[in-house]
């Protein structure tokens, strides 16, 4: 199996403020990690300096994408590049349609022209998919949207924009029960050997559905544990009190 | 009409009787009405002043002499500087204790719970009394490191060579006319130095009493916080209702060195026939923060907008404030923030309440400098009408000059809700009741910034304000 | 050239930061452009001013008066469509007029403002006025491009009866210097005045914004939104008020003046004014300036949106209220005027 992405020792901070302690991970094509951890963990935290959000800084490490240092480039680069984040509160943007915006995204990130009738189509599959209603196309982007919408609308455009790396920030909370399920459906449909999922969550409930290769404890901005999927269990009957422990907290 | 009327609010205005009491005082010494350079001279020889200072009132009297009357400001027609004494000097010298005052004089600062007050929660109090301060005092712990906190003759006169520098520097007299007629005039006030690295935990505190009929107090206060230094000043006026025009032209300069911190509450509850036209500006060092709770309550007319200058980067300031304008009062109220220097913050909050004809009107600045980037600033202004015989206006005026900066305003003009007093008369208020209760809950933050529990007087006059109503 | 004051504040405030009125140069007009009707049934040379009407100052009233003037009056109950159209010619740069509209009891007009021009320097002041009889509606859509060394005066002053409406939707994107001034009195009851205003300064672009609408009227209602970028060395000065009068109860007002600045240089005064005597109203005003919003930025870049395409998606969020209030007809062209504009932007 080939290596997506390689973190070696980063530190994170905002502000004068630490929050990640030197993560290591390696993702390789194919696979689904998961991490959990509790509130506050820096689970988003390490999500958003993957991505390369300009409000943390990396103090120290490295961010290796497909063998390239990318820990120094800018978002859109990074976008480009086939990484995707879905935001745990996606931001809401008045006055641009949904197809516009995603028309535009796809163009630069593919590198592609989108031509306007085979786009339209491509959109009106993916809503259906998320059993969303065609009208979407013609909303503006998350403006007025449910917690709900705003989740299926970040799955509508990982879809579409189809990256490498795709980070789904607790996409699973806020939903019912119906739609974590075909949001599940569709993150499976959209993964394969080509590619690579990074998933937190809360609530577990995604992982019904969802079968992670690894998974991640994340303690104190530090990985303290990394097993496979029986981790997701002992973690449901036995909480994060034991790592608190071992923390010495 | 009338039952329009019986549906408006009863809240009271405030309970004055405890400030209206005059005393008969016998003055030693009080200047002609009106102002020319023999008075001035007058003045300064009475204080036995430097030459320097001398000169400076001269310069300030040709001032006042060039400049107009700004043309936004309420209406003062009625104030005629030829009628008002300038200089009164109550017939006694500074006093260390409250004890050595003469009882009259005595008797009114207790009816304001002062030395009260300073027993309990204060860590220095000046008293003046129309034009001079008569009691001074502040706690030895803080004068062993270096505090010093005196009336402003004294300073001139023990700490020229440190007052020298900042007087006049932060307020000019060519600030505006007012401000040249406080330089050409002034008396008494206080002089606060806190030396480097040094907290003074309790507050100190100045208390204006002006009691002649148709004088004018013009007090210069000057504070100097330097580098990582803390301090808490409170400034408290009143004076008892007269038929005739009182004039009170102060000036407050602060300066707020780096890194230091310098809170500074007012609460003005001048009587009615006050015209209130003083000027305060603060200059705020890198990484300094000014802070300023001010109420206004009394007088006839008010001018006040603190004004601070945020020179040093990071610095910041806060001002919370809060105007009551009742029957016959015209209070335009509001504070100045330029700021000059990189990653500055400023925080503006505002609320007025007009009642019985009365009229507030909120005008401020924010004036973000093109070498601030990285500044923020966020401005509510929250206006209560109580009727519709008063006025309520807002003029914020907002200067950018660079990109990198984040600013919000926000402005709201209207009445207490009936859904809301609906909501309450659900619990069992009656309706004069949930009104009162709501004033007060619209009151709320900015009382709770106010220093409280350290002047009587202040609890009281908010509490009789709008607890006057609920029986 | 000579230096005129204009836009004075209703209701003065600090004289040092130089805001209470706009002290501007104003250029010599030669030679006139026509105003183009798209249909002269309604409309009838002659007529002046009311005595009443201020106008920006008094020199940029005059010159408007000095210009031709026309009346449009709207029958009771009737509906009507109108364009005018002016076009600034490399011969013919300035524009002087007059306008007199009058609509009847009920009756209904769409009225469509095209202003046109080339780069060459020009003057155009107009005075409008519009008198809005009871429940009737007047809808005036108003875009101008180019004519990037223009000065130009667009004075208008609206007087609104018993139920009646009036909904100004500009979007102000070309001229040097543009200046607005625009005063609406709600008398009756019931009466409605809306001004919605896009802008994109750029280069040295001048925009000077002036609104004042009084509330007489029960239950008036008024709203003024204004929203833009400034790029390159422009500068954008909002003078707002919202004026509720004793007796206009159960009025509303709300003003908003958002402004992005895209570059150091460009330059941002908003004086948002609320006056009132009357406590049975509901007045509220919001002002936000600064750089786009950086959350937003981040998220549309993690799309793989670049910078410059995050930035005009941006504006464009931030303008398209206005632009969605436009005749549907000028919608496009609008927004591809901004985004010409951004694209080229501080030029």
């Amino acid at each position: 199996m080939s290596e997506l992405i390689r973190i070696e020792n980063l530190h994170v901070a905002v502000g004068d403020k630490e929050l990640l302690h030197g993560i290591s991970l390696t993702v390789n094509k194919g696979e689904t990690h998961v991490i959990m951890g509790v509130n506050g963990a820096g689970k988003s935290t390490l999500l958003h300096a993957i991505m390369g959000n300009p409000a943390y800084t990396v103090t120290s490490g490295k961010i290796y994408f497909e063998g390239q240092d990318i820990t120094e480039l800018s978002v859109d680069k990074r976008a480009r590049l086939g990484i995707f984040l879905s935001f745990q509160s996606p931001v809401s943007v008045a006055g641009i349609t949904m197809e516009n915006f995603i028309r535009t995204a796809k163009t630069t990130v593919s590198g592609r022209q989108q031509r306007l009738f085979p786009f339209k189509r491509l959109m009106k599959q993916r809503l259906s998919d998320l059993s969303m209603d065609p009208s979407y196309a013609e909303r503006y982007l998350n403006d007025g949207f449910s917690g709900g919408e705003r989740k299926k609308s970040e799955i509508l455009q990982m879809r579409i924009l189809d990256p490498v790396l795709a980070m789904l920030d607790e996409t699973d909370s806020g939903l019912d029960v119906d739609a974590v399920r075909i949001v599940s459906k569709n993150i499976s449909e959209f993964h394969n050997e080509n590619n690579a999922l990074l998933l937190i969550t809360h609530l577990n409930q995604i992982l019904r559905f969802i079968q992670p290769d690894k998974v991640h404890i994340l303690m104190n901005g530090q990985i303290v544990q990394t097993g496979g999927p029986e981790l997701v269990e002992e973690i449901e009957t036995h909480g994060f009190d034991s790592y608190r422990t071992a923390e010495g907290m | 009409m009338a039952e329009e009327e019986k549906k408006k609010s009863h809240i009271e205005d405030i309970n004055r009787s405890i400030y209206d009491v005059k005393d008969e005082v016998e003055y030693s010494f009080k200047t002609e009405s009106g102002l020319t350079e023999k008075i001035i001279r007058e003045i300064s020889e009475e204080k036995q002043e430097p030459q320097w200072m001398l000169e400076k009132r001269l310069q300030a009297l040709e001032t006042y002499r060039k400049l107009d009357i700004p043309p936004w400001m309420p209406d003062i027609s009625e104030l005629d500087m030829n009628h008002i004494d300038t200089y009164i000097k109550p017939r006694t010298d500074m006093k260390a204790r409250w004890e050595d005052l003469p009882q009259n004089i005595r008797d009114t600062f207790d009816r304001l719970g002062i030395p009260e007050a300073e027993k309990k929660s204060l860590a220095g109090v000046g008293a003046q009394y129309d034009s001079e301060v008569v009691y001074h005092n502040v706690q030895e712990e803080l004068a062993r490191q270096g505090v010093i906190y005196v009336d402003f003759e004294t300073a001139v006169r023990q700490y020229g060579d440190l007052i020298r520098p900042y007087f006049g520097r932060l307020i000019p007299p060519s600030y505006h006319k007012f401000a040249a007629l406080h330089y050409a005039v002034w008396s008494g006030g206080s002089f606060v130095y806190v030396p480097k690295g040094v907290h003074v935990d309790m507050p100190l505190q100045s208390y204006f009493r002006l009691n002649a009929p148709g004088a004018g107090q013009f007090e210069h206060t000057l504070i100097i916080v330097e580098e990582g230094a803390t301090c808490h000043f409170i400034e408290g006026c009143s004076a008892p209702r007269y038929n005739v025009a009182n004039l009170h032209a102060g000036a407050v300069e602060l300066f707020v060195k780096k890194g230091a911190v310098l809170r500074y509450s007012t609460i003005e509850n001048w009587s009615k026939n006050m015209y209130n036209l003083n000027t305060k500006k603060s200059l705020v060092e890198e990484g300094g923060s000014m802070i300023w709770v001010s109420g206004s309550f009394g007088s006839h007319t008010s001018c006040l907008y603190p004004d601070t200058v945020l020179k040093g980067d990071r610095s910041s300031c806060e001002f919370t404030g809060i105007t009551f304008a009742g029957k016959g009062q015209f209070l335009d109220t509001g504070s100045k923030v330029e700021m000059l220097g990189k990653k500055t913050t400023a925080s503006i909050h505002s609320k007025s309440i007009s009642k019985g004809g009365g009229t507030a009107v909120y005008r401020g600045v924010v004036h973000i400098g093109p070498q601030a980037q990285g500044a923020k600033a966020a401005v509510s202004c929250e206006s209560l009408m109580l009727d519709n015989q008063s006025r309520s206006d807002t003029i914020p005026d907002i200067k950018i000059e660079n990109d990198d900066i984040d600013l919000g305003h926000e402005a709201k003009i209207g009445r207490i809700p009936d859904e809301d007093i609906y909501y309450l008369m659900t619990r069992g208020l009656s309706e004069e009741d949930a009104k009162a209760m709501l004033v007060r809950g619209f009151a709320e933050p900015i009382s709770k910034a106010l220093p409280l529990e350290y002047a009587v007087e202040m609890n009281r006059l908010i509490d009789l304000e709008f607890e006057g109503s609920i029986g | 050239m000579e230096k005129i004051l204009i836009n004075r504040l209703p209701m003065l405030t600090y004289r040092h930061l130089h805001t209470n009125e706009t002290e501007i140069a104003f250029p010599q007009q030669a030679k006139t452009a026509d105003a183009v009707f798209s249909s002269l049934a309604l409309v009838r040379p002659g007529g002046s001013l009311p005595d009443t009407f201020q106008g920006a100052s008094r020199e940029t009233r005059e010159a408007a008066a000095a210009g031709p003037a026309c009346r449009i009056d709207i029958p009771d109950g009737t509906e009507q469509e109108l364009t005018i159209t002016v076009a600034l010619k490399e011969d013919r740069p300035d524009y002087a007029g007059v306008f007199l509209f009058r609509l009847g009891k009920k009756a209904r007009l769409n009225l469509t403002w095209k202003w046109t021009g080339t780069g060459k320097p020009g003057r155009c002041c107009t005075a409008s006025s519009y008198e809005v009889g009871e429940e009737a509606v007047l809808r005036v859509s108003k875009i101008q491009t180019g004519m990037e060394n223009t000065f130009l005066c667009d004075q208008r002053e609206c007087r609104i009866a018993g139920g009646g409406q009036a909904d100004f939707v500009s979007a102000e994107l070309g001229g040097g210097d543009t200046i607005v001034h625009s005063r609406g009195e709600l008398d009756g009851d019931h009466s409605v005045m809306k001004e919605s205003l896009c802008y994109a300064g750029t280069g040295r672009q001048r925009l000077d914004l002036f609104y004042h609408i009084t509330h007489h009227g029960k239950e008036s209602e008024s709203l003024i939104d204004v929203r833009g970028s400034l790029a390159g060395q422009s500068r954008k000065i909002f003078r707002g008020t919202i004026d509720f009068k004793r007796g206009c109860s159960g009025a509303e007002g709300t003003e908003g003046d958002y402004a992005v600045q895209l570059d150091p240089g460009a330059k941002n005064i908003s004086l948002p004014l609320l006056l009132c005597t009357e406590d049975n109203v509901v007045g509220n005003h919001a002002s936000s300036a600064g750089q786009l919003d950086r959350e937003k930025m981040y998220y549309l870049m993690s799309r793989g949106l670049s910078p410059e395409e995050a930035r005009r998606i941006a504006v464009e969020s931030l303008v398209r209220p206005v632009i969605d209030r436009l005749e549907p007809s000028l919608q496009e062209e609008a927004l591809q005027d901004i985004r010409t504009k951004l694209n080229h932007k501080g030029e």
